[in-house]
């Protein structure tokens, strides 16, 4: 996987759950694939072992010819920006029925994992070894639709989300327990930060529009 | 539990003056009737489990209209608990003026909250950018609030006047806030965040509301500051420099907190031993929530009755099971719960007579 997303990684943020699929993904295309073949690989956002080759899925964009997605991509001169945005915003409504319609795959021979409990947090505060942060849990029992604070160790947050770890910033906290082969149970958290959406620059210029226009409209006294 | 509105009872006489102060326990609002049927609303809270705006549903309880008896809708700062449903408020409240901070209408501030905005789910600005575009919509104005500036002046039926006076926030605080508000505007490629006030409280517009023969002073969150130009201090300064009526009740500065407890405060702005209003704020480490058991007490001094809107929610999480119980324990991870329940005080003061408490919901007597 690392060495196919060497050159962006950017990825969708969705809840793949909501989509059939049995884990919480997250997805990633890289510039490569994207601009040529489509390909989009399965990531695991609760463990960092699962691949797409342990499910035996690929998923492709369906709704633009490649030759058409790369013409688009070269008109952008591979701006990562742009490139991101229609990473996001051309997949497919029947992408998504993927999932659903896939035939079974075999299960994977190594390691299972099942969530037992989900929050979706945003970041308050940043302490030394700590972050202060406002969870509303997603999924669990005595956990769905409750909303609390937490102190969660920075050692719990993985070495490659660190640097997003910034106030307001968005993740998501989980309770799993892993099997193994031999059948040992294992208990783990796991807080995976959010990457995308990102801001676009365009929508960042909508919102000043929008800014001048009710600040020229404004009766200020 | 929830509140009993239908317990309110009935709106003030024409000449009474009300000063209700609610607050669940995390948020707070107050509702201002400064009288023949005229009202003011300072913040806006959420009743715990219910969309509507507290200060909204009081009114109705008491067969007000917002649309019509509001003339003022003035958002002391930008902060969670002050701003819940702020939105919602300004837009019933239909020909009340909308007065915040100055910083709240800087394009520095506007840009911010528009970036933010963006994404379907960031409730850190969707309550004030409601309330601006509920303005904006409706061709109302929208008024600076510096210190010294009157936002509202009104002839009263017994031949008085009362006014409602800015005490800040000060040019000091004004600058340091858009530089705060600077450093966190986002750029492209950045992921999408959520928008959270850092220290927005020195900002906050502490208000003075002068009837006739009394005064209440609103003290926001501002806190203390060492320097002579920030939080109690100018605050102070410009309270003296306008030789302003000296206030009997208080609504106790940022929760009842020590950080927020100025002499300056106490010895110039209020009356000896007046009556103190605290709503709590329910965050953060349970043990520092204010008001603490000291801050209480340090209070209690200080006035002659100290009412509080609602106890500390419970430090207890909800029931859960054990696996997800022992998984956080093994992660070190502490969770805190923030159910709570909403509380109410309510001061009248008829014409020529002192005030008259009343508490409702989770308020308590401290």
């Amino acid at each position: 996987m690392n060495s196919v997303a060497k050159y962006i990684v950017p990825e969708i943020s969705i809840d793949a759950r909501e989509y059939g699929i049995s884990d919480a993904f997250s997805l990633v295309a890289t510039k490569a694939q994207a601009a040529t073949a489509g390909t989009m690989y399965v990531q695991s956002s609760t463990t960092d072992s699962a691949v797409p080759s342990a499910y035996g899925t690929q998923f492709r964009f369906r709704d633009r010819p490649p030759n058409i997605r790369a013409a688009a991509l070269d008109a952008q001169g591979g701006n990562l920006d742009l490139e991101t945005i229609d990473a996001v915003s051309n997949v497919s409504p029947d992408f998504f029925l993927l999932g659903r319609t896939a035939p079974p795959v075999q299960q994977p021979r190594g390691n299972t994992s099942a969530v037992v409990a989900e929050w979706e947090g945003f970041v308050t505060r940043i302490d030394e070894e700590a972050i202060e942060a406002r969870l509303v849990g997603l999924t669990g029992e005595g956990v769905a639709g409750e909303v609390e604070e937490a102190t969660i160790p920075k050692s719990e947050i993985r070495d490659a989300d660190q640097q997003l770890v910034a106030v307001g910033g968005l993740f998501r906290l989980c309770i799993s327990y892993e099997k193994t082969p031999a059948g040992e149970r294992r208990k783990y958290s796991s807080v995976v930060f959010r990457r995308l959406p990102a801001y676009r620059q365009r929508d960042l210029d909508a919102a000043h529009e929008r800014t001048r226009a009710r600040l020229n409209a404004l009766r200020v006294e | 539990m929830p509140f009993e509105w239908s317990k309110v009872g009935a709106p003030p006489a024409q000449d009474e003056l009300e000063i209700s102060v609610m607050g669940p326990g995390f948020g707070e609002s107050v509702v201002c009737h400064f009288g023949a049927n005229e009202w003011f609303i300072v913040d806006s809270c959420i009743e715990p489990g219910q969309a509507r705006p507290a200060p909204l549903s009081y009114l109705e309880a008491l067969g007000v209209d917002p649309a019509t008896a509001v003339k003022i809708v003035l958002a002391t700062h930008w902060d969670q608990d002050h701003v819940r449903g702020l939105g919602d408020v300004v837009q019933a409240c239909k020909i009340a003026d909308f007065c915040c901070a100055k910083a709240f209408v800087n394009e520095e501030f506007q840009f911010y909250m528009d970036e933010m905005s963006i994404g379907t789910r960031n409730r850190g600005v969707k309550d004030i950018q409601h309330a601006f575009d509920a303005v904006w919509d409706s061709g109302r104005t929208c008024r600076q609030a510096v210190p010294g500036k009157v936002l509202l002046r009104r002839p009263t039926i017994t031949g008085g006047c009362v006014e409602l006076l800015a005490l800040s926030p000060s040019d000091k605080e004004f600058d340091l806030f858009l530089q705060e508000i600077a450093s966190q505007r986002p750029g492209a490629l950045q992921p999408l965040r959520q928008a959270v006030a850092r220290s927005p409280n020195l900002a906050s517009v502490v208000s003075l509301l002068v009837l006739d023969d009394c005064a209440v002073l609103l003290g926001a969150d501002m806190e203390r500051r060492p320097e002579a130009d920030r939080g109690w201090n100018s605050v102070v300064r410009e309270g003296k420099n306008l030789f302003l009526k000296r206030a009997g009740v208080v609504k106790v500065p940022h929760h009842g907190s020590e950080n927020a407890h100025d002499d300056g405060m106490w010895n110039e702005l209020l009356e000896p031993a007046p009556v103190g209003v605290i709503a709590p704020f329910g965050k953060g480490p349970v043990t520092g929530r204010p008001p603490t058991v000291s801050d209480i007490a340090r209070i209690r001094a200080k006035t002659c009755k100290l009412y509080v809107t609602a106890p500390h929610a419970t430090a207890k999480p909800p029931a859960r099971s054990p696996a997800v119980t022992r998984g956080l324990r093994d992660s070190n991870i502490k969770t805190r719960s923030l159910a709570r329940s909403l509380g109410l005080v309510r001061l009248r003061k008829p014409r020529s007579a002192g005030w008259a408490a009343e508490i409702f919901g989770a308020a308590y007597i401290a």
